[in-house]
């Protein structure tokens, strides 16, 4: 018995390969069917790869041979695969055990991070090859996440900002095209925030350590103990490194860090200037009180300056930076307490990474990238010509709107022989110049026009950017730098889809009536180049 | 076509060692499923056709007849002798049906049966598809409904929006939260461990001489518990255990309403003697003053109607089980990013599947859950803070004391006042409160008001949560909710992806 063949349906596998967590499932849900870490755990001694959520966190939770595990990334900082025997293993997981589904008879469209330049034709050729060889799915599409979330908005421009495991990324959109030298990232996000907290619980636990030492000591100089804690929070191992980053210290980032709508100097000067004016206000009336009040009685003297002590006390303790917030660590059984300002800080290096080491350039910080990637844009849109073009809407004829992969027929005639035996597929398959694209997409625009663009369609996405006041901040930092202009974010608000917002970006466009957000490359197609290559090669030899 | 009457609606429920199924649903109230059949079928090789057949019973000539058991751990994994298990159930209910009423049966009660079928959430999208196939191009059925037993389940205890089931099988344990409505299936996890556990421990405990079939008869009956009335005293004040069913402490002995819930569900899932039934609850009347915890040895009576005493093996058994689901169980909803919703999950813990009937062991698992994941003070930091509080209490004290002494005059009363609160030495302490969760962990409620359902126990609610969307959806006016044969016409077996909830 057979499923019978829909010719106008358009189901398709998703699959978002991230950083961090690898989402995938059919186009027919709005929810995926699996995310699992972009990670495996290797087994040394039955030289196994081991994929799934549950199956990682089995064995980390239960490590008894230690040596015997380690963890494992498949895709480098840009999310490009670069562990291509892994890559391959997880997709068999991902369609043997949890798609339950046969490759080769669905379309398979991926999503990679946007890049400063074009993907590389080794890795698309590497892709070519695991998807057509090795998986033999029929047709395969690589979409620009940003692009998908923009234009899955309703979009045709947008700022980008997606604040991911391995550092943020800033991607301006003009009319349906990503200006790629505009792109700029930072390596300080999630995977960073998780290094500086546990460098300073460590710090604080060791303080505490010492304190208890010092206090011992006091009491009877037999105990003489380095003030270091018995718990230790820097892991060796890359198994505990990376439980802890998938557990703990993913719910300390959700609960105990926030983001100042500002700042964190200037918050910490107003509250400072409250303080001091409450100081100030109390003493008046002091003052006022004494002159009122008879002064010969010692002892109220005594009980007023007392009382007058605690008060300024209760004044300080008020500043709301100082108020405490407890996390249990679970894994160590250990309460920590940290006031606002210290998980303030903890956010704060986002914007302000020199505050976490000098030799992090404060330029780097989110707000100095977010301002520079549209000044840049800008300039890029606007010294183009004015080139006459057909700006495109969403899902019209499509294949001007992804410049990465722009369509094969178009350039095949222009730049496709001269490189064409240097591989196995010719280099026209998988190559094609931004700038022309470019140029045939966008009319020129005068920078306060790209400013404006940019500015009104400020998109906020990934995990890291769920930390508490992540929108207004961001808001904030934009409105320094552009004071003139009108801004407008977009935060989903739900949790889980902003999480899965690039798959869920993709599976909303791959659900339009027409759309090629990137090409279509099919397997047939694939195999024709490969036929010519190879016939190139031959003739090569012969030459 | 003939109108939808939820009346008719076939019920179909399959997991892997048996199958629930019902035809109709009962006037007033909801009934329990009629039938409960083995998950499996016959196959035969018919070398002529060069194809297989399935039959209900094994073809004692053939040589090639097997027993195909297609569900393992909940997944199916031979889709077609599924589809022909399916098949058998369908044709042998119009056949009964059709020869009690030969004449009329096909022109009124069988001309349009609904078909609501209950899957799992391991079950792939390819599979679901040919299931919808299947159901509409061999059945000829008119209306179908696929409904995630997560889902039924959550449906079943009075649509909970937040929620985790745990559904404990024979051999396997699914774990799967539910977040506003909604099955989170790429959270859900199996853990491959279920009732079997116990028996193999009682194995290792009981005198050799046990069958496998006493065991289960002892797992099943009412002297089997788990007992856990120190950690319910200790962990009480995080969920609201004393006030789940708990016979030894609400009544003196067993109580006999809670017995007769247990019993009934006895008899149908062992098949067992309703008399031999009535016999063991009357033993147990006359032994009502002394609860089962306290005696040194307790009998029961085997499938085969025997009576066999028991030590205290017959509490014993559970632990490791437990502990692994409770482990489970944190990881899972660790995994919901969202604070809030997730401590929602932890107040609506679903302990459904047949080892949640052992009497005390869903008191059990909960005691664990709690044991392992509430978010509370460590013993040591709490010790530590109240003596530290303490001895601050009592510094003060001495000082303000030393300096009221040194002043000239002196106020008595206050300094009483101080002498007292530091002789007292008790302080009142805050609770500390975290900033994570969960602070509360509870089991959900089970709903109460389906006397039929109340009696049979609920281990098997998933089912009951099917009636309900059966009556709730199948009468709706809106067809959104189901496949028709025109969307089936219209789209083929993708018409399934256009269904919601």
């Amino acid at each position: 018995m057979e499923v019978i063949e829909d010719n106008n349906s358009k189901k398709c596998i998703v699959i978002q390969q991230g950083t961090n967590t690898t989402i995938a499932g059919f186009n027919n849900s709005d929810l995926p069917q699996c995310v699992i870490p972009s990670t495996y755990i290797y087994d040394k001694q039955e030289d196994k790869m081991i994929f799934g959520l549950y199956d990682m966190l089995d064995i980390a939770t239960s490590l008894e041979d230690a040596d015997r595990y380690e963890v494992f990334t498949i895709l480098d900082k840009n999310g490009i695969p670069y562990n291509w025997e892994a890559l391959e293993q997880q997709w068999n997981y991902l369609f043997n055990d949890v798609l339950r589904c046969s490759p080769e008879e669905y379309p398979l469209v991926i999503t990679i991070p946007s890049m400063k330049k074009e993907i590389d034709g080794e890795v698309l050729e590497k892709y070519f090859s695991l998807v057509f060889e090795r998986f033999k799915f029929p047709v395969f599409q690589i979409i620009l996440e940003p692009l998908a979330i923009t234009l899955s908005l309703g979009k045709s421009s947008g700022l980008v900002i997606d604040m991911g495991s391995s550092g943020c990324r800033v991607t301006p959109i003009i009319d349906g095209t990503v200006i790629k030298n505009a792109v700029l990232s930072s390596k300080y996000g999630g995977a960073f925030l998780d290094y500086q907290i546990i460098e300073t619980l460590q710090k604080k636990l060791d303080e505490e350590a010492t304190a208890v030492v010092k206090g011992s000591a006091d009491d009877d100089n037999n105990n003489v103990n380095i003030g270091t804690s018995q718990i230790d929070l820097r892991k060796n191992t890359s198994i505990e490194a990376w439980l802890q980053s998938n557990t703990w210290i993913k719910e300390f980032k959700s609960t105990m860090l926030q983001v100042t709508d500002k700042p964190l100097q200037d918050v910490e000067k107003h509250h400072k200037e409250q303080t001091e004016m409450y100081i100030r206000q109390h003493e008046e009336i002091q003052r006022y009180n004494s002159t009122v009040k008879d002064s010969s009685n010692a002892n109220a003297i005594e009980a007023a300056a007392a009382a007058n002590k605690t008060a300024i006390e209760s004044i300080y303790n008020n500043n709301p930076l100082n108020q405490k917030k407890n996390y249990l660590i679970k894994p160590s059984h250990k309460t920590i307490s940290l006031e606002a300002r210290e998980c303030y800080k903890l956010a704060e290096y986002l914007f302000q990474p020199n505050l976490a080491s000098e030799t992090f350039p404060l330029e780097d910080g989110l707000g100095g990238i977010i301002g520079k990637s549209i000044k840049k844009a800008a300039a890029t849109v606007s010294s183009i010509g004015t080139t006459v073009s057909t700006t495109d809407t969403m899902g019209g004829k499509g294949h001007n709107m992804g410049p990465s992969l722009v369509s094969l027929h178009k350039n095949n005639n222009t730049t496709g022989k001269k490189d064409s035996n240097n591989g196995r597929v010719s280099a026209s398959f998988i190559t094609q110049s931004t700038s022309s694209s470019l140029a045939s997409t966008i009319n020129a625009l005068k920078p306060e026009q790209v400013y404006a663009k940019l500015l009104t369609n400020v998109i906020i996405t990934g995990s890291s950017s769920l930390l508490e006041g992540m929108e207004q901040r961001i808001l904030k930092e934009l409105s320094i730098r552009f004071p003139q202009y009108k801004l407008t974010t977009f935060a989903n608000q739900n949790i889980m889809d902003r999480k899965f917002q690039s798959w869920l970006g993709t599976v909303t466009m791959s659900n339009l009536p027409s759309w090629e957000l990137g090409k279509w490359y099919s397997k047939e197609e694939y195999e024709i180049e490969l036929e010519k290559g190879k016939k190139a090669q031959k003739q090569n030899e012969k030459e | 076509m003939a109108p939808i009457r939820s009346e008719n609606t076939l019920i179909i429920y399959p997991r892997s060692q048996t199958t629930l199924v019902q035809l109709g649903l009962g006037d007033e109230t909801f009934a329990v499923p009629n039938l409960e059949i083995p998950s499996e079928i016959y196959r035969t090789f018919d070398e002529l056709n060069q194809c297989f057949k399935y039959h209900a019973n094994p073809i004692e000539s053939d040589s090639s007849c097997v027993l195909i058991k297609f569900i393992e751990n909940g997944s199916i994994i031979d889709l077609e002798a599924f589809l022909q298990f399916i098949k058998l159930i369908y044709v042998s209910i119009l056949d009964s049906k059709s020869k009690e009423n030969p004449d009329t049966a096909f022109s009124t009660e069988l001309s349009n049966i609904p078909f609501l079928l209950i899957t799992h959430y391991t079950w792939s999208q390819p599979q679901l598809e040919k299931i919808t196939q299947f159901i509409f191009e061999s059945l000829k059925i008119l209306n179908a409904m696929l409904l995630p037993s997560s889902l039924s389940t959550s449906v079943a205890m009075i649509s909970l929006q937040n929620c985790c089931i745990i559904d404990i099988g024979k051999s396997h344990t699914d774990i799967i939260p539910i977040i506003d409505y909604t099955p989170l299936s790429f959270l859900a996890s199996t853990l491959p461990m279920g009732g079997d556990n116990i028996n193999k421990f009682l194995k290792t405990q009981l005198p050799s001489n046990f069958t496998d079939d006493q065991i289960e008869s002892l797992k099943k009956s009412p002297i089997f518990e788990v007992l856990n009335d120190e950690d319910i005293a200790k962990y009480s004040k995080y969920s609201d255990i004393s006030d789940i069913i708990n016979p030894r402490d609400n009544a003196e002995g067993m109580d006999a309403d809670n017995d007769g819930g247990l019993d009934v569900a006895q008899i149908i899932i062992s098949d067992r003697d309703t008399r031999e039934l009535l016999a063991e609850r009357e033993r147990a009347k006359t032994e009502k003053n002394v609860p089962n915890s306290e005696l040194e040895n307790n009998s029961f009576i085997d499938k085969n109607g025997d009576e066999i005493t028991v030590g205290k093996q017959r509490f014993q058994g559970c632990k490791t089980l437990i502990e692994k689901i409770s482990k489970r169980v944190g990881l899972v909803l660790s995994q919901i990013d969202d604070i809030s919703k997730c401590k929602a999950a932890w107040e609506n813990i679903v302990i459904v599947g047949g080892s949640s009937s052992i009497q005390g062991f869903k008191e059990a698992l909960l005691t664990r859950l709690i044991k392992d994941h509430i978010v509370m003070e460590p013993e040591n930091e709490k010790i530590k803070r109240e003596q530290d509080s303490l001895d601050a209490a009592n510094a003060a004290a001495s000082e303000t004391t030393t300096t009221t002494a040194a002043a000239t005059t002196t106020t008595k009363g206050k300094r009483n006042a101080n002498k007292l609160s530091g002789m007292t030495r008790s302080v009142f302490l805050p609770d500390i409160e975290y900033v994570q969760g969960p602070n509360v962990i509870r089991l959900a409620k089970y709903p109460e008001y389906f006397p039929d359902w109340k009696k049979h126990g609920y281990a098997e609610i998933p089912f009951l949560g099917g009636e309900i969307v059966t009556k709730q959806f199948f009468n709706h006016s809106r067809d959104s909710f189901y496949i028709t044969k025109e969307k089936y016409e219209e789209k083929g077996p993708l018409a399934l992806w256009d269904v919601e909830f």
